[in-house]
């Protein structure tokens, strides 16, 4: 049961559907192209002379036997040293969340209890 | 609370405001009014076995590195640098306004100093961006709030996308699309038939596509601020004024959006901060041939040269603080009064 501020005509949800899902192409469309893409090789992903190479991987079945191809994980991991960057950042945020919080707590509390203004 | 307990618990707050806030200011101040030591030359003579002998100057590397070591602060310049041509260019400013016959021309005399030219990209970023991101998102989150239960969380985990993501790789993402070999970029090009069609060789469009990522980049933060505004918005008025018999733009004029108010000035004072603030998209799109911001000339006063200008760079932040301040002023004064107007 829903209260009647809550209840919308039919057009009134259309439209807002409508909306969000074009909303949701716009943020998550480039990165659904990229999460695909990055499976590809680069002479797919960036086709010049046709799009759909992107979709179908045709210089990525040449180049290495399949439409799929893991290399620029391994590339980029391995290779570029990612995973170190990875670890780096993981030590940032723990020393960061843990520091601004615990001071931001201690103070936000002194600040909500004291009656002064 | 005691002051004493009051104080013990800000303690390690203030302390850290005063060692990661106040004092990085005062040194950026500081080196604000010091410039690069000169390099020292020296003369030498050299003598070659059958032309005799010339003199040379040359730069005494060794006296150089011992100058710099000496005082590395550099050599003071006092407001030197505040007013030289590569910031407000106050003897630039004076010769064009005499100079040019048409306001086009003072335009274009100051668009071609460096530090305006950022100033102006800078002010017309956060000047489009804002509104839009403010609309946008409130226009989400009442579409989001509409949508049935089951397809709430999916909608707003994808929305969130945009902001979630580091800046420098969102704009990297939209950068590979719309590239002259981008999926977006190729499109449009076989579209208009012009093989040559780029979006980065045109300040205009480099510009519009800059304010679009600026735009899809906050939109996701207003709206789900907004969002969660909305879940507090008190049932019990939007029925009254349904007897009253408003329509639903009128509930959302008269109800809603006052209700968020207090979150459209929070929402407005992240947004102008972080806007002029803008540096990763013209690094990710490559934009710096035609568009430049404050924090991308400080950074490239940093990292663009051979020799390091510290003095400069500091000089451009400290210009970008003082931005930054007048900027928010109306806000913080509104949020003021309206702090010390609420009961007790």
């Amino acid at each position: 049961m829903s209260a009647a501020s809550q209840q919308h005509p039919i057009s009134m949800k259309f439209a807002a559907f409508g909306l969000v899902l074009f909303w949701l192409m716009l943020a998550g469309g480039p990165f659904l192209w990229t999460v695909w893409g990055s499976f590809k090789v680069q002479g797919d992903f960036f086709s010049k002379s046709d799009w759909t190479n992107a979709i179908y991987g045709i210089r990525t079945t040449i180049e290495t036997g399949g439409p799929f191809t893991g290399q620029g994980y391994s590339g980029a991991w391995i290779e570029q040293e990612f995973w170190r960057a990875t670890l780096n950042t993981f030590i940032v945020v723990l020393c960061t969340v843990t520091i601004s919080l615990t001071f931001g707590t201690l103070g936000g509390y002194a600040l909500a209890r004291s009656g002064r203004r | 609370m005691p002051d004493k307990a009051f104080f013990s618990f800000m303690a390690p707050s203030l302390l850290a405001m005063i060692l990661f806030i106040a004092l990085p200011i005062g040194s950026v101040f500081l080196q604000s009014l010091f410039v690069e030591h000169s390099q020292v030359m020296k003369t030498v003579e050299t003598c070659s076995p059958f032309g005799g002998c010339t003199d040379e100057t040359i730069v005494d590397a060794e006296a150089t590195q011992a100058l710099a070591q000496a005082q590395p602060l550099g050599r003071f310049n006092g407001l030197g640098t505040y007013t030289d041509r590569n910031h407000l260019a106050f003897d630039d400013l004076g010769r064009a306004r005499r100079e040019a016959d048409t306001f086009g021309e003072f335009l274009s005399a100051i668009m071609n100093l460096r530090f305006y030219r950022a100033l102006v990209f800078t002010i017309a970023f956060t000047a489009i961006v804002t509104p839009f991101v403010l609309a946008l998102g409130l226009v989400i989150a009442l579409a989001v709030n509409m949508l049935p239960r089951m397809t709430k969380g999916p909608a707003i985990f994808v929305s969130l996308l945009p902001m979630i993501v580091t800046p420098l790789v969102g704009s990297l993402i939209l950068a590979w699309i719309v590239d002259a070999e981008g999926i977006l970029g190729a499109t449009l090009q076989t579209l208009f038939k012009d093989p040559d069609l780029s979006l980065k060789a045109s300040p205009t469009l480099t510009w519009i596509m800059l304010f679009i990522y600026g735009i899809w980049h906050a939109t996701p933060f207003s709206f789900i601020v907004f969002y969660a505004g909305l879940q507090t918005v008190p049932r019990d008025t939007l029925e009254a004024a349904m007897i009253d018999g408003a329509s639903r733009a009128q509930r959302i004029r008269y109800v809603v959006v006052p209700h968020l108010m207090p979150l459209v000035t929070f929402v407005l004072l992240i947004q102008l901060m972080d806007n002029f603030r803008v540096f990763e998209p013209i690094v990710g799109f490559s934009a710096d041939a035609n568009a430049t911001s404050l924090s991308w000339i400080i950074y490239n006063d940093l990292r663009g040269g051979e020799t390091t200008l510290f003095g400069s760079a500091a000089a451009t932040s400290f210009l970008t603080l003082v931005g930054v301040i007048i900027l928010l002023i109306p806000v913080l004064i509104r949020t003021w009064r309206d702090h010390n107007s609420k009961p007790a």
